[in-house]
């Protein structure tokens, strides 16, 4: 079967620790979740895996499962995807390529800086970019227009 | 074309004495090379009843050979090294009528291809050309020219409205230029010596600051309008090269370096923004220019005037010359442009490689003597440039000190005002101004003309025919493949596939054997229509491949190569590039059964993990099950597979096999096979050697020790259990 079906899947978990997987009756502890599109469509795709890392099955639209499953994906999702948001762009510089901006994202206020901009700087769709810093961090500003007008000119500088 | 080829008046003359007096010819065609072997003019002539060969020596036409028809029995052009040789039977004896070089290989194909025609069937008179014909006049360049002007408007008539306007308002600016040097000479000649007037010195100035004013403004309106009508003009013109580009024939590319083409695509393709935005606005403008400061320089004194006319024949001559002295040196430097992107492309490209070869001493030495190159050619550039400017500028100064001179002897003799003399200089500059500026653009043409020329080239190569006239629709292909002596070559008389006949039913897996160079690769760019057969057919589903509109024969024609090609961009980009309406849960599956979905799930951004250019940061394996998945989606009706001959670690190599496997089911599929396991499951074996089918049968038929297969099997099998030994 290509994708699990919603009836077949079930979540646990206790406190602190991974969460355990009912899959057709059979239990999976410690399984880890990944996205098949954690940029394109977030929170869509999920696919379970098992201690060893093996692949146990992929569901679509996990909302359709109990909520205290749907919790557990979201609270994971949340947990292995480190994504910061941007809000705010305070002040920008550009040194030949190799650039620093001053933000406040959801996570807090971050410098970030990046070697090379070009490569740095994806325009995800129209007015949705990532960056990824110099270390490979990323933050993500997900519609240039609901930023600040201060910040929404400094960003339409370089897209 | 070598049927319609004109004869030399002169060539004529010796035909009329050399040959009967009621000959006529068929046809001719002309080569390039001389018996000797030195370049030189030759031509093939096919008359009523022989077949003559005529070669030019000091301008005087000879006639080599002359045959008559009915004693040849064999013609054969026989290919050699860097050129072809042309040879027929007479009598039972071969002799060696001509050679040519590759520039003329296709003409004579043809005109050998009509003769034997005309051999083969009844000699009839029709189709002839008289003798005495002018010869076909030479490719005018100012044809050629012209026609480039035609296309250059082409690009430009979509904006002519802006253009127009730009060009007016850059015009009028050159209008208020002629009024400061008029208000200098009211306020030397009436103000500043005419006590009585002293109070007009604000209101002159005030003019004079109005007309700088407006002057500026203008200035500024006209430079915007032409720097965004430019840029709109650069982009319509790299847009148009970048659509063509992906039009072109395959043939096209097999001649082209990439690094050439992206050359083309960066600079070139500018030339017609500096046509437009640079030259055409500043050759109206300054001729304008030119001509209403005549009128005016004759009009204050024409005595002057006629003075400071003395030195432009000689500027005129002088820039015409420069012109054609410097086209020589545009087209070196372009050259050496286009080779230093490629090489840089190159080594830019393959930096794994020279990296493991420890090359890269050998390669930044190989580079650096290629931009050696384009310095020394734009180094030849500027210095003739930079020295004839100034020559330049020195005899356009004559007429300066001419004007000193007569002028100032006239103001001495109060015979012009001192206002007078300083307008007339003011008018001079703007006169002299204005003719060395065309001068000057005088050397931008050949640089600019090449490079829009070359745009051109490659806008006008022939495209693809993506729906032949009379196109047959095949919506949906069953896969009954029939090649009917098939035969084809790259070059023209050198085959690489010899008539090949084989029926394949749908559904049928057929695998392809052979050594490299056997023609494998060569039959399936033959069914994937990027060549087409030089004689026999292909047939799909009894309807000529020729007939079949490219478009629906390539939708349903599914390719997995040897090592495939991923574009920059996510895997889901890449999965779905055959069918962009894939939905997610598609994308998924097709990777699922290409046994893709673990790998790519494992990628920190699942599918839409960038794969990097041509797909770099996945692994050989990973490249591999992403491209089936990718020709999974796009549901071919006819699948071509070019396994790779890298071996892989066991478990890849069994996850593709399966991948493939599946891929396979209900569809024709053509297998380039080297894995056994491949060869075992295939229906049947085509054994080609040396563009010939040899055997044709399963793979258990053609396991018999005298067989090709047999031997071409063993030796893979040696080698792989070395290679697993090591």
């Amino acid at each position: 079967m290509t994708f699990l079906n919603p009836t077949d899947v079930r979540l646990e978990r206790e406190a602190n620790h991974p969460p355990t997987l009912i899959l057709a009756g059979d239990r999976y502890m410690d399984i880890h979740i990944r996205q098949a599109f954690p940029l394109t469509s977030e929170h869509t795709y999920v696919a379970f895996f098992d201690r060893e890392d093996q692949y146990l099955g992929l569901i679509i639209n996990p909302d359709k499962l109990d909520e205290g499953s749907t919790r557990i994906i979201k609270d994971e999702i949340g947990w292995r995807y480190f994504s910061p948001q941007i809000t705010e762009i305070i002040s920008m510089e550009d040194r030949g390529g190799k650039a620093g901006f001053v933000t406040v994202t959801d996570r807090g206020k971050i410098n970030i800086s990046m070697k090379n901009l070009r490569e740095s700087m994806v325009e995800l769709s129209t007015n949705r970019i990532l960056l990824t810093d110099e270390h490979g961090n990323r933050y993500e500003i997900p519609d240039v227009n609901q930023l600040d007008r201060h910040s929404k000119r400094l960003i339409r500088r370089l897209i | 074309m070598p049927l319609t080829s004109k004869i030399p008046s002169s060539l004529g003359e010796t035909l009329h004495r050399k040959l009967p007096q009621d000959t006529k010819i068929r046809f001719a065609c002309p080569t390039d090379m001389t018996q000797e072997g030195m370049f030189g003019e030759s031509m093939l002539l096919v008359t009523t009843r022989h077949l003559v060969i005529a070669s030019k020596k000091v301008d005087v036409w000879q006639l080599l050979h002359s045959v008559p028809l009915s004693d040849i029995t064999h013609l054969k052009i026989e290919p050699l090294v860097g050129a072809s040789a042309f040879t027929v039977t007479v009598n039972g004896q071969s002799v060696r009528m001509l050679r040519y070089s590759y520039a003329s290989a296709e003409d004579m194909s043809e005109a050998v291809e009509s003769l034997v025609h005309l051999i083969g069937k009844e000699h009839t008179d029709e189709d002839h050309f008289p003798i005495h014909e002018e010869p076909a006049s030479d490719w005018s360049s100012r044809a050629a020219h012209l026609r480039t002007f035609r296309r250059l408007w082409v690009f430009c008539e979509p904006h002519k409205r802006s253009l127009t306007l730009a060009i007016l308002v850059t015009i009028s600016s050159s209008a208020i230029d002629l009024l400061p040097p008029y208000l200098t000479m009211i306020l030397v000649d009436d103000v500043l010596t005419n006590p009585l007037r002293y109070g007009w010195l604000p209101l002159i100035v005030t003019l004079l600051a109005g007309s700088r004013l407006i002057h500026t403004g203008i200035t500024i309106v006209s430079g915007r309008m032409l720097a965004v009508l430019g840029d709109r003009l650069a982009f319509d013109a790299r847009s148009e090269l970048l659509r063509v580009l992906q039009l072109l024939h395959l043939k096209y590319y097999d001649t082209q370096q990439t690094g050439g083409l992206m050359a083309r695509i960066a600079r070139d393709a500018k030339s017609i923004h500096y046509f437009w935005i640079d030259f055409a606005p500043q050759v109206i403008q300054q001729t304008l220019l030119v001509l209403g400061m005549t009128s005016v320089l004759f009009y204050l004194n024409w005595e002057l005037a006629l003075l400071v006319m003395i030195p432009i024949p000689a500027i005129i001559f002088a820039s015409v010359k420069i012109k054609t002295y410097l086209t020589w040196f545009y087209g070196r430097s372009s050259d050496s442009w286009a080779t230093f992107f490629d090489r840089v492309n190159d080594a830019l490209a393959g930096i794994r490689v020279v990296k493991i070869f420890a090359q890269e001493e050998r390669q930044s030495i190989k580079m650096h003597h290629e931009n050696e190159k384009v310095f020394q050619a734009e180094r030849n550039i500027h210095i003739r440039s930079r020295t004839v400017r100034p020559i330049l500028a020195f005899v356009v100064s004559i007429g300066g000190l001419l004007v000193w001179w007569f002028g100032g002897e006239q103001v001495q003799n109060n015979e012009m005002s001192l206002g007078m003399l300083m307008a007339f200089f003011m008018y001079l500059a703007m006169f002299y101004g204005p003719i060395q500026q065309l001068t000057g653009m005088a050397d931008w043409i050949p640089e600019m003309m090449t490079a829009i020329t070359r745009t051109f080239e490659v806008i006008d190569s022939p495209a693809e025919e993506y729906e032949p006239p009379n196109a047959v629709t095949l919506p949906r292909i069953e896969g009954r493949i029939e090649l009917k002596e098939v035969s084809f070559g790259y070059v023209a008389h050198q085959p690489v596939l010899k008539g090949l006949n084989l029926t394949i039913e749908p559904g049928e897996m057929i695998g392809l054997v052979g050594h490299s160079g056997a023609g494998k690769s060569t039959l399936i760019k033959l069914l994937c229509r990027f060549y087409d057969v030089e004689q026999g057919q292909i047939l799909i589903d009894g309807i000529d491949i020729r007939r079949i509109s490219l478009t629906e024969l390539r939708s349903q024609i599914g390719y997995v190569e040897q090592d495939p090609f991923l574009f920059s961009g996510t895997v889901t980009d890449n999965i779905r590039f055959g069918n962009q309406d894939a939905s997610k849960e598609k994308i998924i599956e097709a990777a699922i059964n290409a046994n893709a979905h673990e790998f790519v799930m494992k990628l920190p951004d699942g599918y839409d993990t960038l794969v990097g250019e041509r797909g770099g940061r996945l692994s050989g394996g990973e490249r591999q099950r992403v491209a089936i998945a990718r020709a999974i989606l796009h549901d071919p009706r006819i699948l071509i597979l070019d396994e790779p001959t890298s071996a892989l670690d066991l478990e890849t190599e069994k996850k593709i096999q399966e991948a493939l496997g599946r891929l396979m089911q209900g569809r024709t599929t053509f297998a380039i096979a080297h894995r056994l396991s491949t060869l075992r499951d295939a229906d049947r074996l085509l054994v080609l050697k040396d563009g010939a089918p040899v055997e044709l049968g399963t793979h258990e038929e053609l396991t018999a020790p005298q067989r090709e297969y047999y031997r071409l099997v063993k030796l893979h099998t040696n080698v792989s259990s070395i290679v697993g030994v090591m």
